[in-house]
């Protein structure tokens, strides 16, 4: 087994290539969850015009943006 | 190969923490600022970002977060790949790496795919309006392209190669290999974008005024031309040990990758782009490749490397595409990819036979078809579908577009097994004599005559029987030499050029026939960092038939249990075909949401020119 550990690397050393990306992945799941739990009320009548179609969501709706 | 010290060794364990706390306050601030600027973006707090994008929008006629996202993605995309050469080109030549950093390409790769990953993040971030009508929800007030997410996905895929490759080299030590399976998942996750960044270009596209679009400008017309070049590279980057002669696995499979590229490639340029766009598309990833190799090579002194051509598979396809087959999508990409498996082979392989070390011998061809031409067939139908995708032609039902890529996935993936099926031969062993030739002091250069023990192992027309030298260091005649064999009666071989048994050469003797693939170490240096014993150049030496990956990947750890081998490699599986999975769910995405307008009231797209 020490073969093993002599040409070897730590798991550390990936740790700065990989960790920011899984923050940022982190933080838009986490918006877009905070979203989801919002009552749908609220927020809408907050910010109507051209986002109102944004109600149904995965719906198929072709109206593309202006 | 391209990553096995990313991570460090403990070797130079002190200088590889220096390294890792460098990158870390790098990326923590990096990844903070990101952050911040996407926060104040979304708040509509900052206006640069937006003003940027809007800039480069109008310049490059396409919506702002398209334009922005696109160059971004051309950049980073090149260094990677420039990286990723040479990358390889110094693990062949240097053998393994002291220190995640101490290899200048790692940079190139670790920036390249880092900002594949943000320029995908990018495109979810920067729109405010709904982009488009496949356009996903993340909020109610915020909608993301769907290319834009399959780009973060791709970026993010080879981004988690990184820590995975790290576990996989802890559990397996490291395999020096291309084709390790987290190594394919760093490469795979860059080549696939390049469908990514397609599709999000026809999303931006396919919202812009109709009359915008009609007259794209030269430049406009050669980056979508390029895009499909990139296309090309990006399916071929799981060739790249063939290109430099060092191929791990059967001569067999490069036939079959060569296919599987070049058929849904050329199709899809051919679709969308119209008549000459496979071969525009084929002749620009010429031009990148060869400036690479011509960089990594020449320039820098590294090993050379070629690269597929793809011009006969591009010419099958243009051709096949002047028959009325085009009208049928579909059936063109199948006719075409059975065009491209057979006559597009055939073309090719004048080039591999020319340039390369290893030509296509007459007795692999049978194997090579069976395995090449059913692949080539389902690339070419995924690649018309993509081309449907991209021309705004409705695709047949769902189940048939994701039968047709499930099947193609199976049949790649059966045609790899079989590839990968190799035999060492029992009791047979090579008497291999050396016989020292005049060098410089300190290098001792051989010539060696190999006598093969039964003489009749080895078939008339073997894939090859080679002396091969590698990780000699680059000022060593580039570090690598491929030396093919001459047969001077059954059995027996000689060398035809000096062979360096001294310093930090590996050389071994290889043989693959058909299925039978195995090696034989003539010298192998000492090896602390493993805990190998040095294997001496003797001046006569007996020695049996081992599997040549004992040999080549000596790092590689033999001590654990088998069925852990087989978890990791369908860990990185499942990971692939959840990447495969959401082009595919994505493709369909946008198509299921397109308004089929003109694709509908035109007949048929004969020279289709999308949209215009």
């Amino acid at each position: 087994m020490t073969v093993e550990h002599l040409a070897d690397h730590t798991l550390l050393l990936a740790l700065p290539a990989f960790a920011p990306a899984l923050v940022v992945v982190g933080v838009v799941v986490y918006a877009a969850m905070r979203d989801r739990r919002t009552p749908d009320d609220g927020e809408a009548a907050a910010d109507p015009g051209d986002e109102a179609h944004s109600e149904h969501p995965g719906a198929a709706d072709q109206d593309g943006p202006p | 190969m391209t990553t096995e010290s990313l991570a460090a060794t403990n070797e130079g364990g002190g200088a590889a923490l220096d390294q890792v706390i460098g990158m870390s306050a790098v990326a923590a601030v990096v990844s903070l600022a990101l952050l911040w600027i996407g926060y104040l973006h979304r708040q509509r707090r900052i206006t640069w970002l937006k003003n940027l994008a809007e800039r480069l929008g109008t310049k490059f006629k396409r919506p702002p977060w398209v334009a922005l996202q696109v160059f971004l993605f051309t950049a980073t995309i090149i260094a990677a790949l420039f990286g990723f050469i040479w990358d390889v080109s110094l693990h062949i030549g240097k053998g393994r790496d002291p220190g995640p950093l101490a290899n200048p390409a790692h940079y190139f790769i670790l920036f390249g795919l880092f900002l594949l990953f943000i320029a995908g993040t990018l495109a979810i971030v920067q729109p405010y309006d709904k982009p488009g009508p496949a356009a996903i929800r993340i909020t109610r007030t915020w909608f993301a392209p769907v290319g834009g997410v399959l780009m973060a996905v791709c970026g993010l895929y080879a981004l988690i190669g990184f820590p995975l490759d790290d576990i996989w080299h802890r559990i397996f030590g490291q395999d020096v290999t291309l084709w390790g399976p987290t190594h394919l998942m760093l490469i795979g996750g860059a080549g696939l974008s390049l469908i990514s960044v397609l599709l999000l270009e026809y999303e931006g596209r396919r919202v812009m005024p109709q009359e915008a679009q009609a007259d794209d400008t030269w430049y406009l017309k050669l980056l979508r031309y390029l895009s499909f070049g990139g296309l090309f590279i990006g399916l071929s980057v799981f060739q790249i040990e063939y290109d430099f002669g060092v191929e791990q696995f059967r001569l067999v499979q490069q036939p079959m990758m060569i296919a599987a590229a070049a058929a849904l490639a050329a199709v899809a340029a051919r679709m969308v782009l119209g008549r000459g766009a496979a071969l525009i598309a084929a002749a620009l990833a010429i031009v990148l490749r060869g400036a690479v190799a011509l960089i990594v090579g020449p320039v820098f002194g590294g090993p050379t490397s070629w690269f597929a051509l793809y011009l006969g598979p591009a010419l099958v396809v243009e051709l096949i595409a002047l028959t009325p087959l085009l009208k049928k999508p579909i059936l063109f990409g199948a006719v075409a990819g059975l065009g491209v498996g057979t006559v597009g082979l055939w073309l090719e392989s004048f080039w591999i036979d020319a340039v390369y070390h290893y030509p296509w011998p007459t007795s692999m061809w049978p194997e090579a078809l069976a395995m090449s031409v059913p692949v080539a067939i389902g690339m070419g139908v995924c690649g018309a579908l993509l081309g449907m995708v991209l021309t705004g032609q409705r695709l047949p039902r769902p189940a048939l577009g994701i039968t047709a890529v499930v099947v193609t996935v199976l049949v790649i993936g059966g045609a790899v097994a079989n590839g990968l099926r190799t035999e060492v031969p029992e009791q047979a062993n090579a008497t291999i004599t050396l016989t020292d030739l005049p060098s410089d002091a300190g290098k001792r250069m051989v010539s060696a005559d190999v006598r093969i023990d039964p003489s009749d192992l080895i078939s008339a027309d073997p894939e090859w029987v080679t002396i091969l030298s590698w990780q000699g260091g680059l000022a060593n005649d580039r570090g690598l030499a491929i030396d093919k064999l001459e047969k001077v009666g059954d059995g027996h071989y000689r060398s035809t050029q000096p062979i360096p048994v001294w310093g930090s050469w590996k050389t071994l003797l290889r043989v693959q026939d058909g299925h039978t693939m195995a090696g034989v170490p003539i010298f192998l240096p000492a090896d602390p960092g493993i805990g190998a014993v040095e294997t001496p150049a003797l001046a006569s030496s007996t020695r049996p038939f081992v599997q040549e990956l004992t040999i080549l990947q000596r790092e590689r750890n033999q001590n654990h249990p088998s069925w852990l081998f087989t978890v990791a490699a369908l860990v990185v599986l499942a990971c692939t075909l959840v990447l495969i999975a959401a082009l595919t769910w994505g493709a369909g995405r946008i198509n299921a949401r397109d308004t089929f307008t003109d694709a509908e009231v035109t007949p048929g797209p004969k020279e289709p020119v999308p949209h215009a």
